[in-house]
């Protein structure tokens, strides 16, 4: 059996297989890109809550920020996935796609964000966050 | 999870060519490599995307969207893909 050890500074949370990193203020390209090293190196997937307007960067799967910014407080109503794509121009380097996104009930069937108006907040806080 | 994206893409391709029992036999081999993964230790406590994988490639079976299927869990395993085989 693995025992994952979780233990935190400030908002940077660690785990013997990950790091998650919750951003309030904001975080630059190159501290990104350094997460991004664990697991995908070109791309790296997150979540953000549209409410508080915060956003969790990093992990294997998007449910794993999704966790952690549900303990921090988030509601999963907020909270939508997406990937950043190093490689792309910033105004398309943004995927809204997450297996976390589908939401039947609130009228989201695909991994996408249909709600253009959804979208629009999540660009608006990730261009924000990423400085 | 890149072996699981090639039997879910072989899926989708088997179903666009109206070979269904063989798209019923790939999804019941990706099927096995999803509760394989559901299983690993790796994942202990950690399960909830790949359970809601496991309930959307079930939805994807029986729905007719199967292009759009297709396309969208080709972007969902492409990070997946890109981590083994990188392009550097």
């Amino acid at each position: 059996m693995i025992t994952i050890l979780f233990f935190c500074r400030g908002v940077l949370c660690y785990s013997a297989l990950m790091i998650i990193r919750i951003v309030e203020d904001s975080i630059n390209l190159d501290e990104l890109r350094e997460i991004a090293k664990e697991y995908y190196i070109d791309m790296i997937k997150g979540v953000a809550d549209i409410s508080k307007e915060i956003i969790a960067v990093g992990g294997e799967y998007h449910m794993d920020a999704n966790m952690k910014i549900l303990e921090n407080g988030s509601v999963q109503s907020d909270v939508w996935g997406f990937n950043i794509l190093f490689d792309r121009p910033k105004d398309e380097r943004i995927e809204f796609t997450s297996l976390i996104n589908i939401r039947p009930l609130a009228g989201n069937r695909s991994m996408e964000v249909e709600d253009e108006e959804i979208r629009k907040k999540m660009s608006d806080i990730i261009n924000r966050k990423i400085i | 999870m890149a072996n699981l994206g090639s039997e879910v893409n072989r899926i989708f391709i088997l179903k666009e060519k109206g070979l269904l029992k063989e798209a019923d036999g790939a999804y019941y081999r990706a099927m096995g490599i999803v509760e394989k993964i559901l299983s690993h230790p790796d994942l202990e406590g950690r399960t909830g995307e790949i359970k809601i994988l496991k309930d959307y490639l079930e939805q994807s079976m029986i729905s007719d969207r199967a292009r759009f299927l297709k396309k969208e869990w080709e972007g969902y395993f492409s990070p997946y893909a890109n981590r083994l085989f990188p392009a550097n």
